[in-house]
């Protein structure tokens, strides 16, 4: 028995070695409340940040309006949005990273199940997030615990499994020598050539990008063309997409805690670069869910989704277009 | 609790800690320690659950007791038939309820007749199909005389729960495995370190192989309608050898993780993707099932020493219900009846007993005539993984009607083929490490045992960091919803 423990034991301590360091550095910044936005290069699981943000100041500033999506929601900011609310709106911006209606609906049941009050929703939706239907895997997009209900083994595991990930690794030991990014590395080490900017309190965000675009916004675009990151667009759908049975039970799970809220919501469907329109069975069930007059269906070919000067890029819209639908929906 | 989770990397250690240096003196209470690990193992899935397993056990356990003072035929055979039909009676209604349900309406409604019902939402508990089946051998062996029934609750409970077998086999005789309870376990160095590499090497076929086969097959055929030919040939192959690597990744981690606790399971695969027919694909994949439905519905219904017609429709029974044991859906009763279509001609013409032996045994590579056998046998393999992968029968057709259209001799077209040409790289190195290991229970399991102590470990040191590193994503492990 000794002899067998002595050689796990030997195979143990360079691992246990390697975990007590990840512990120790914590790049994901996964221990406590912290600063998140300060010399960040590391990308860091978004809906940890608008979790614990939340957590923290919840009590303090007892917000009661809450916008939801994936990181296009990014392109809506609480301050503008707060302007269409009532006087006692208190707007925050919990979003996550490739958030989707599972993601949407754990975390308005955790607010409910907090006691707090849910006075105003805005939802930004598209083709991918109703999709969505189930805990995200990975370190950028898992659910913390309090929200997913889900294991914290499993939770913390796929941080440290990231710490050790190759691609991760090198993209790290490189971009701390050279810092430079480069396309390998995609969201692994946070992009922008300057810093975004954030309100710390209601965790709205402005990308660096404007800043970049504001300064030479021809030189911007034309990079990104010559990249071939702006490409073709097909405007026809590859695959149909059905909303699931899941998908559905989420979407009334949501509807039925804005009833008990007396929610004034309002459901965007993102405008998106490809120009592909959501479906129009998809369009039909979110009507049927959340009535007709709650959903703003922006998808496909019109005035926001033609120019390019609307995206950072394909991806991502920007602010003045969200502000534009803003305006539209709540006049 | 599944194998490849950081919860079991937790579970095991404490576990064996407590069993070897807490319950090592006294082997009922290594025998207790095992049967409530199992059921924190099981319950940290579905505790409600455990109620059947209990249930299957007490059920079990008093009916053998029964059977041991019974001298009446007739009521022996009762008992027999109880137990039979609470262990069937469970996977019929938790598996099959909804299935039978709505073929019956379908099939009313073709005469015109529309018959409401309601379908149940139905959880089916992971694993019920194995333990069911292991429980139900107790009984039949012990009506049969062929074992002594147990006095012992806790040995039998323990027999039926085992954590590292319980809910994807292999499926165990209590024949073989119940015996090893009443045994005072010592701890076997050899074994345990064996047991190690084992883990080590199941491990990989499922984190490495079939979770990134996993994404392309998933890909592949979620979008098929959408694909070439070509594209689903390669979404077959990947599915081939997730399947393989998934389901043999968890029997030799679970054959590894008893070693570690003193008990030999019965092994569960022997290289079939190296069969040079399918009479001997079939002796070397699901071992414990394949056996299991020979030994206790084939022999009983009369073998292959009847006439011609008999000889038939056995051969259709068996792999029918093996399709069918599978899940409740058509698709797998199709793959079924394609197995014994493939197997059937073998069996008439007395040529299923022809290759019993290792492929192209001490020798490096096997003969052309070997290798091609070796490939029709695989090309019959993966068109029928074809059927138990798809949705339904009518995607299986469709599936296959693509392939064999014009669009197969275009490229593969699918989202991230480089990584997917990486992953066939991996898969293909592992095919050559099968090979060069297939004479022995696992493919590692003497490489480099006669290297230096550093240089083999060395060698495992690198298996561990590219499971690591190049594991795909986590996924549940196909057999788990059998």
């Amino acid at each position: 028995m000794r002899k067998f423990l002595n050689r796990i034991l030997v195979f143990a301590v360079p691992f246990s070695i390697i975990i007590i360091f990840i512990i120790y550095t914590d790049v994901f910044k996964i221990v406590g409340f912290q600063d998140y936005y300060s010399i960040q290069k590391v990308g860091l699981n978004r809906e940890m940040i608008t979790t614990k943000t939340f957590n923290h100041f919840r009590e303090k500033e007892k917000f009661n309006s809450f916008i939801f999506g994936s990181s296009r929601s990014q392109a809506y900011k609480c301050e503008n949005w707060e302007s269409y609310l009532d006087s006692s709106a208190i707007p925050f911006h919990f979003d996550a990273a490739g958030e989707g209606i599972w993601g949407i609906s754990k975390k308005i049941e955790y607010i409910d199940e907090l006691g707090d009050s849910i006075k105003n929703a805005l939802i930004i939706l598209d083709l991918e997030s109703l999709v969505s239907t189930s805990l995200r895997k990975g370190h950028l997009f898992i659910s913390m615990p309090c929200v997913s209900k889900s294991s914290k083994i499993d939770y913390y595991s796929s941080f440290i499994k990231a710490s050790i990930d190759l691609k991760f690794l090198v993209a790290y030991m490189d971009y701390s020598v050279f810092a430079i990014h480069r396309d390998y590395m995609g969201h692994l080490i946070k992009p922008n050539k300057y810093d975004d900017l954030v309100d710390k309190i209601n965790c709205d965000m402005w990308y660096g990008a404007d800043k970049q675009i504001d300064l030479d916004s021809l030189c911007y675009y034309n990079t990104l063309i010559k990249k071939g990151i702006f490409y073709k667009r097909r405007k026809e759908r590859q695959l149909k997409h059905k909303i699931s049975p899941l998908a559905i039970a989420q979407l009334n799970s949501i509807k039925t805690i804005f009833y008990k809220h007396n929610t004034s919501y309002k459901i965007v469907i993102s405008p998106l670069y490809d120009q592909i329109p959501l479906e129009e069975e998809q369009v039909k069930t979110l009507e049927e869910v959340f009535g007709k007059e709650n959903i703003y269906n922006f998808s496909g070919i019109n005035q926001f989704t033609t120019p390019l000067y609307n995206f950072y890029e394909t991806s991502h819209y920007r602010p003045h277009v969200a502000n534009k639908i803003i305006d539209l929906i709540y006049k | 609790m599944v194998f490849n989770s950081i919860d079991f990397a937790i579970f095991l250690p404490i576990v064996f800690t407590l069993y070897w240096f807490v319950a090592n003196k006294n082997l009922k209470l290594q025998n207790f320690l095992i049967v409530a690990a199992s059921y924190l193992f099981y319950g940290l899935w579905d505790w409600r659950f455990l109620s059947l397993i209990l249930f299957s056990t007490l059920v079990d356990y008093s009916i053998g007791r029964k059977l041991r003072t019974e001298r009446h035929a007739s009521k022996r055979t009762i008992l027999l038939w109880i137990s039979i039909f609470v262990n069937l009676g469970f996977l019929a209604f938790f598996k099959y309820y909804n299935f039978f349900l709505d073929n019956f309406i379908a099939t009313f409604s073709l005469f015109g007749t529309e018959i409401k019902a309601n379908s149940l939402s139905i959880i089916l508990p992971v694993g019920i199909s194995f333990y069911t089946f292991q429980t139900l051998s107790y009984t039949i062996d012990v009506y049969k005389r062929k074992l002594k029934p147990t006095n012992d609750f806790i040995a039998f409970a323990a027999f039926v729960s085992f954590f590292p077998q319980l809910v994807a086999g292999p499926i165990e005789r209590a024949t073989n495995l119940l015996p090893q309870f009443y045994k005072k376990r010592k701890f076997d160095y050899t074994l345990a370190a064996d047991g190690m590499r084992q883990i080590l090497w199941g491990l990989f076929k499922k984190v490495v192989i079939a979770d990134n086969c996993a994404e392309f097959a998933n890909q592949i055929f979620n979008n098929s309608s959408a694909l070439n030919g070509s594209t689903l040939v390669v979404g077959a192959l990947f599915f081939t050898f997730q399947i393989y690597g998934d389901f043999s990744g968890y029997s030799d981690i679970a054959i590894g993780t008893s070693r570690l606790f003193g008990f030999d399971l019965k092994r569960n695969f022997n290289f079939p993707y190296f069969s040079r027919d399918m009479a001997e694909f079939w002796r070397r994949w699901h071992i414990s099932l394949s056996t299991w439905f020979r030994d206790y519905l084939y022999i009983p219904l009369g073998g292959s020493q009847q006439g011609t017609w008999v000889n038939t429709r056995n051969v259709f029974i068996i792999f029918i219900v093996s399709g069918f044991w599978h899940g409740a859906n058509w698709t797998f009763i199709a793959w079924g009846v394609l197995h014994a279509i493939y197997f059937l001609p073998l069996l008439l013409v007395k040529k299923n007993r022809n290759n019993l032996d290792v492929v192209a045994l001490g020798k490096k590579v096997p003969s052309i005539k070997e290798f091609f056998a070796m490939l029709k046998t695989f090309a019959l393999t993966v068109f029928g993984w074809i059927f138990f992968r798809a949705d339904t029968i009518e995607h299986a057709f469709s599936y296959i009607s693509e392939i064999f259209s014009i669009s197969l001799f275009s490229l593969p077209d699918f989202t991230d083929a480089k990584r997917g040409l990486l992953v066939f790289i991996i898969v293909a190195i592992f095919v050559v490490i099968e090979w060069l290991g297939r004479e022995q229970e696992y493919a590692i399991e003497v490489l480099g045992l006669k290297w230096k102590r550093s240089l083999r470990y060395a060698m495992y040191l690198i298996i561990i960091l590219t499971i690591f590193w190049f594991g795909g994503d986590q996924q549940q492990f196909i057999y788990f919803q059998f």
